[in-house]
C-alpha cells in the first residue's frame, strides 16, 4: 500500500498534458500592445470630439450671449478668425494629454 | 534577472523583459488554468487572459509577496470565474461519482500516471487547485492560502481528503486487477 501511496504523489508530482507553445509569449505581448493601440486610439478620439465639442459649444455661447460680437466680424473672415483659436485649443489639449501620460509614467516607475 | 529588475524593465515598456516573464511563469499558469478548465482552446485563451491581467496590475505589485505567488493568484481567480461563467458546478468531494476507464494497467507507470491525472481532473476545482499548488508548484500552506484565498485549515483538509479518496480508489482498482489476473 505504501507503493499507492507514493506512485499517487509521483504522479501529483508529474507535468500535466496542456502545456503552452514556445510562440505563446509572442502572442500575449502581441495582445497587450494591440489592446495599449487600441485604448490609445479611443482616447484620441475622445480628445477630438471634446475639441469639437468645446469649439462648437464656445461658438454657441458666444453667439446666444454676445450676438453684437459676433455681427461686428466681417461674415468671410469670421470662420477664418475662430480657425487659429481652435488649433491652440487643440495643441494645447495635445501638450496636457502628453504630459499627463509622462508624469504618470514617472509615477509608475518610482514604484 | 531578479523579478524586481524584471518589473522595472516591464514598466519602462521592455518587451524583452514581459516575454521573460511569460516565459518565465506560463508553467505555472499553464498548471492552474489547465487543471481548473476542460476545453484546451479556452485554456490557452485563459492564459493569454492572465498574463494580460498581469500585466495591466504590474504597477500596483508592492512585491509584499513572491510574484509567483501574485501570478497564481490572477491565475486562480481568471480560471475559476471562467468556470463559474461555464456553470461548472463547484460540488463536493463526497459527490463527485469518479469514472474509471478500462485499459489500465497497475505494472506500468505511465499508465498509473495517467490514471491518477484522469482521477485528478475528476476531483471538484479547489481540490485540484490544492493539489496541484502543493504537489506540482511546491507552494507551501500560507501560499496557498493567498492563492486561493481558504483558510489553512480548509487547504490542508482538502489535500488530506483528496489524497485518502485518490488511495481508496487505486486500492479498489488494484485489487479489482488482482482478482482479474
Amino acid at each position: 500500500m505504501k507503493k499507492i501511496e507514493k506512485l499517487i504523489e509521483d504522479a501529483l508530482s508529474a507535468e500535466t498534458s496542456f502545456k503552452l507553445n514556445q510562440d505563446f509569449k509572442n502572442k500575449v505581448v502581441q495582445a497587450i500592445r494591440k489592446k495599449e493601440r487600441r485604448a490609445q486610439r479611443r482616447i484620441y478620439l475622445w480628445m477630438a470630439f471634446g475639441i469639437l465639442f468645446m469649439f462648437f459649444m464656445g461658438y454657441g455661447s458666444l453667439r446666444f450671449y454676445f450676438p453684437d460680437l459676433l455681427q461686428n466680424i466681417n461674415q468671410g473672415q469670421e470662420l477664418n478668425s475662430l480657425v487659429p483659436i481652435a488649433v491652440i485649443v487643440g495643441i494645447l489639449v495635445v501638450i496636457i494629454q502628453f504630459l499627463d501620460q509622462r508624469l504618470i509614467k514617472d509615477q509608475m516607475l518610482s514604484h | 534577472m531578479e523579478d524586481q529588475d524584471l518589473v522595472n524593465q516591464i514598466l519602462r515598456g521592455s518587451d524583452a523583459a514581459l516575454k521573460m516573464l511569460i516565459e518565465r511563469y506560463q508553467r505555472l499558469v499553464a498548471h492552474m488554468v489547465g487543471r481548473v478548465i476542460d476545453s484546451s482552446m479556452d485554456k490557452e485563451e485563459i492564459c493569454q487572459d492572465v498574463f494580460i491581467k498581469v500585466y495591466e496590475k504590474l504597477n500596483t505589485f508592492k512585491f509584499d509577496s513572491k510574484l509567483s505567488t501574485w501570478i497564481a493568484t490572477i491565475a486562480y481567480r481568471t480560471a475559476v470565474n471562467f468556470a463559474k461563467k461555464k456553470k461548472i458546478d463547484q460540488v463536493d468531494l463526497d459527490q463527485v461519482s469518479f469514472k474509471v476507464g478500462e485499459e489500465v494497467s497497475l505494472t506500468e507507470e505511465d499508465d498509473m500516471k495517467s490514471f491518477i491525472h484522469s482521477l485528478v481532473d475528476q476531483l471538484p476545482i479547489n481540490y485540484k487547485t490544492v493539489l496541484t499548488l502543493f504537489y506540482l508548484d511546491g507552494f507551501s500552506y500560507p501560499e496557498i492560502v493567498e492563492v486561493t484565498g481558504m483558510p489553512e485549515g480548509t487547504v490542508k483538509n482538502y489535500i488530506h481528503r483528496a489524497r485518502i479518496k485518490l488511495k481508496d480508489i487505486v486500492e479498489q482498482y488494484a485489487k479489482r486487477e488482482v482478482a482479474l489476473l
